[in-house]
């Protein structure tokens, strides 16, 4: 058959259409340049304010070289094994307790989760390090007193303590995701197994384990990767006691007191990280594809078997309550501890009696102010343009007719592969080295913003996606034989049926971003202060009682928006982030 | 009037291309209602929306009251917002979070064509009470009955009074009596409107009910086309004669030429047929297409009647009929006989059929 050139001209696009597609693409070119750009870094032997340099592989050759990295490789695999499975030893019973058992007041443990999001990483680990720390830690004073002992028995200034702390806070993504894989089994298939009569143990490790371990498996290794790229509770436990993981080392090199900072070796380190973290997402994204297989593909509403608890209902809420305890309530009343001393010691008749909320008082109200307002500001613009921008990513993959659209689509998810250390990073250097003579934006929150909202895309674009992918096509096209362009059919038909996810998804990345740490940590200066960022410099500062006193402030004005959050999810039932 | 010439339209997937339409060419003449009918896959939703502008064709040239909207030597391309086309779709595709009065005013406020305030009001009332919704119109829209919707959808495309109506599988989503009853009413809205229709389905009675003219499609092309009876009584080829109506099809090859009254005598497995040969000249191997509700019992007495012999292997009670089957040789024919009249099965049986109702035609489409 004959073929005119008439197909594979670029459709027309009406105006709104054009500003979508370059919106999409304007935001892409920004995405790509980040990394290549670190790329181009790594490869560059002399200092990048030299005018010339020869290419090589020299700084990978350091890289791999320096067994002092090395050493913090294995750090951050142990770490992030550890809080893999702690964080599982939590979620998963807890999962199945929701899914398939008859406990009461499940409810509650919806509520549990949504109060947890309160408690950030960094504030609980300053919790645990007061309880845990090897000199003033509370719990260790208390054994050494009551069991006569010389040295401290815990000591949570090491990779396992940080692996366990991290693993307090990975427990209910654990349990959300295992949720999900146990809510999608065909419960007839255990039905059947039953009634051929094997026994509960037998139908467990027979039949439940087997179809579900596809799910958890790809679950452990979404949270093995956000554990192998976690920051704030290696930099709060870790840092001062030279305990370092990748994204503490990195941030190291980066302040290094003396001479440049070597932005080629922690270039080429970040290019590791980057392929092994994007080696993760990729085998993740297998064994997703794999995982639904097993899928329910009916329809139909059905009732799973639950296992009646009995007796054993004290247990559950037992261990649903430890878990609580331990990974919100101690940290939570050894902070609170904390910010009441003016120095921190453990409880006794002694510390009592200097109990006073001078250390709120002597917080450095200036700058506090200026990272709400700060933190206010990207509160509220980091989801909104998150999301305008995810609705034109999902319009251009999804409905338009560009050519190679699928690209872009590819280009949003690149950030999910990249840890937020190194994403903060690139975008410095980038900053620093080239979009600084064009946009000078480097030491303000416009900077924060930027970042902020490239790396919260990859998360906003797959709930437009999957809500997208839900409107019937027939919809829009409904809409465009009325007679109107692309901006009425955005503005009057797709906005408005995407509303619920949209509201969904602006409070989870406003709570993300008014509790966002790392990737401040490296673009922060005096005068783009954000609340986390006040924090950090209190306790890096040494005043333990400050930073406890303004983790308090912070998490009670997070209480709103944590209670919005709850009402929502509530209503709506969990999704999965 | 709608005019569509040599169109042709390939999907591309990732591995694999598809011709959807493979060079179809019709006239749909002012007021006509023209139907497209095939079965699933034949391409007549994307000719329809090759129509629409909601796909952009390869080939051809489409125009509208004689104004080209796409072409493409002519290198015209109209938007599908600017034909002025009314659309129903399979799904109906009715706005769940707009109330009635919404979705019909929705082309009236946003659409090409704005209407002052006052005036939209007045227009849509008018359409909703055209489709008798004139009392529903504050009710949300996801609040409607399956037959509401449809004819919500019918309101929002009559509201901008367009040219050309575009109607794809309306009655499918409805269950079978609802059908019926729309069936009707969709005919005398849209003949009381006199737009110029074309009617996509996959129903053979809709489109014998309904149309002016019916195409027949069959993978991309048109196979056939003409009016209800034409199609039924003389189908152009084998696909025709089985897809409109059940048709029994028994190979055969013609031994003599046709008889002053065009009468052919065809050889088939178990002897020979006297046969009509309505598309005109016809050789050789053909098929010869019998109804199952042409074979009688009893003879009419006609010069060149045939007669079957054979013995009756099953017979269904279906209520105003019953199906039977009936071997004849090594053949075996669906014949609809009377319940009164239905003989015992295993019984030996004679089938009279009048050589007009033998048609013989071209095996391939
Ligand atoms: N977007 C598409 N991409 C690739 N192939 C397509 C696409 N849309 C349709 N097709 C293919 O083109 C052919 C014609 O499709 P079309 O929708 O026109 O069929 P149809 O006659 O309307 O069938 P039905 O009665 O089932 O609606 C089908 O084989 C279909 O699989
Ligand atoms: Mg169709």
């Amino acid at each position: 058959m004959q073929r005119s050139t008439f197909s594979l001209s670029l459709p027309k696009m009406d105006r709104w259409a054009c500003v979508m597609f370059a919106i999409v693409a304007c935001v892409s070119v920004v995405i790509i340049m980040m990394p290549l750009f670190m790329l181009w870094l790594s490869l560059r032997e002399a200092h990048p304010i030299e005018p010339d340099s020869a290419y090589s592989f020299l700084h990978f050759a350091e890289v791999f070289g320096d067994p002092f990295i090395l050493k913090v490789l294995t750090n951050t695999l142990q770490f992030s094994l550890i809080a893999l499975a702690v964080g599982l030893f939590f979620g998963v019973p807890t999962a199945w307790l929701v899914e398939r058992t008859d406990l009461p007041g499940k409810p509650a443990v919806l509520t549990i989760m949504t109060i947890g999001l309160l408690m950030p990483g960094f504030a609980a680990a300053m919790g645990w390090l007061f309880m845990l720390h090897p000199r003033i830690g509370i719990v260790n004073r208390w054994a050494m007193d009551l069991f006569a002992l010389s040295e401290a028995p815990f000591n949570i200034a090491s990779i396992m303590g940080m692996g366990w702390v991290m693993g307090l806070s990975l427990a209910p993504l654990a349990f959300i995701m295992t949720a999900a894989v146990l809510r999608a089994l065909d419960p007839a298939l255990e039905e059947s197994a039953q009634m051929s009569g094997a026994g509960f143990f037998n139908v467990m490790r027979k039949v439940t384990l087997p179809l579900a371990w596809p799910g958890i498996l790809a679950a452990g290794i979404y949270i093995f990767t956000i554990g192998f790229a976690a920051f704030d509770v290696p930099a709060i436990i870790g840092w001062s006691n030279k305990i370092y993981t990748f994204s503490t080392y990195l941030l190291l090199q980066l302040s290094a007191a003396e001479g440049l900072p070597r932005y080629g070796a922690v270039s080429a380190l970040s290019m590791v990280v980057i392929f092994i973290s994007g080696m993760l997402i990729w085998w993740y994204s297998r064994l997703q594809a794999h995982a639904h297989r097993y899928q329910v593909v009916t329809g139909k509403g059905y009732r799973p078997r639950t296992v009646a608890l009995g007796r054993k209902v004290w247990l559950a809420w037992g261990f649903l309550g430890a878990y609580f305890t331990l990974s919100k309530l101690l940290p939570l009343l050894v902070i609170i501890w904390a910010s009441l001393l003016p120095y921190f010691r453990y409880p006794s008749a002694a510390a009592f009696k200097t109990i006073s909320l001078r250390q709120f008082q002597n917080i450095q109200w200036d700058m506090t102010i200026d990272g709400i307002i700060n933190t206010g500001i990207l509160m509220v613009l980091t989801p909104t343009l998150t999301l305008a921008i995810a609705v034109c990513f999902s319009w251009v993959v999804l409905r338009s007719k560009i050519p190679g659209r699928v690209g872009f689509d590819f280009v949003a998810f690149l950030p999910h592969a990249i840890p937020n250390i190194v994403f903060g990073l690139a975008a410095m250097l980038f900053m620093l080295f080239v979009l600084q003579r064009f946009v000078p934006i480097h030491g303000t929150i416009w900077i924060l913003l930027l970042v902020f909202v490239v790396a919260r895309l990859s998360y906003a674009t797959r709930m437009t996606n999957a809500t997208f992918m839900q409107i019937h096509k027939e919809l829009e096209e409904a809409a465009t034989m009325s007679g109107v362009g692309t901006g009425v059919i955005i503005w009057k038909v797709i906005l408005p049926l995407l509303g619920p996810t949209l509201i969904y998804a602006w409070l989870w990345m406003a709570l993300l971003t008014y509790r966002e740490l790392t990737l401040a940590v490296v673009l922060s200066t005096r005068d783009n202060l954000t609340l986390p960022i006040v924090v950090w410099n209190a306790w890096f500062s040494g005043g333990f009682g400050s930073a406890a006193a303004l983790t308090l402030i912070l998490m009670s004005m997070m209480v709103p928006l944590v209670a919005l959050y709850w009402w929502l999810v509530r209503r709506t039932g969990l999704r999965q982030a | 009037m709608i005019e569509v010439e040599h169109l042709s339209l390939t999907y591309h997937s990732a591995k694999q291309t598809h011709l959807a339409v493979d060079d179809v060419s019709f006239t749909v003449k002012q007021g006509q209602f023209y139907t497209l009918l095939g079965p699933s896959g034949c391409g007549k939703t994307t000719t329809l929306r090759c129509v629409a502008g909601l796909e952009r064709p390869d080939l051809g040239e489409i125009r509208i009251d004689g104004a080209p909207v796409s072409s493409s030597n002519k290198d015209v391309w109209i938007p599908p917002n600017r034909r002025s086309i009314g659309m129903v779709f399979q799904s109906y595709a009715i706005w769940p979070h707009m109330t009635v009065f919404e979705n019909v005013a929705f082309p009236l406020r946003y659409g090409v064509k704005k209407v002052s305030g006052r005036d939209v009001r007045d227009r849509v009332q008018k359409a909703l009470d055209l489709v008798q919704l004139g009392h529903l119109a504050d009710r949300a829209a996801p609040h409607l009955s399956g037959g509401q919707q449809q004819r919500l959808a019918l309101a929002r495309a009559f509201v901008m009074e367009p040219k050309v109506l575009l109607l794809d599988e309306p009655l499918s989503n409805l269950d079978a009596k609802l059908r019926e009853e729309m069936r009707i009413e969709l005919r005398h809205l849209v003949k009381s409107m006199g737009v110029t229709t074309i009617f996509v389905t996959h129903e053979q009675i809709e489109a014998l009910t309904l149309s002016d003219v019916i195409a027949v499609m069959k993978n991309g092309k048109i196979v056939q086309e003409g009016n209800p009876l034409d199609i039924y009584q003389r189908p152009a080829n084998a696909f025709v004669a089985d897809f409109i109506g059940k048709s029994n099809l028994v190979p055969g090859t013609v031994t003599t030429n046709p008889s002053a009254n065009g009468i052919v005598r065809v050889d088939c497995a178990w002897g020979s047929l006297a046969c009509s040969a309505p598309s005109g000249s016809t050789s050789g191997a053909i098929m010869v297409a019998i109804r199952p509700e042409h074979l009688e019992l009893t003879p009419s007495g006609s010069a060149d009647e045939n007669v079957l012999v054979g013995t009756l292997e099953a017979a269904a009670f279906v209520g105003n009929m019953t199906d039977c089957i009936v071997k004849v040789g090594q053949t075996s024919f669906k014949v609809q006989l009377h319940p009164d009249r239905t003989p015992v099965v295993g019984s030996q049986v004679s089938l009279y059929i009048a050589a007009r109702h033998c048609l013989a035609m071209r095996a391939d489409a």
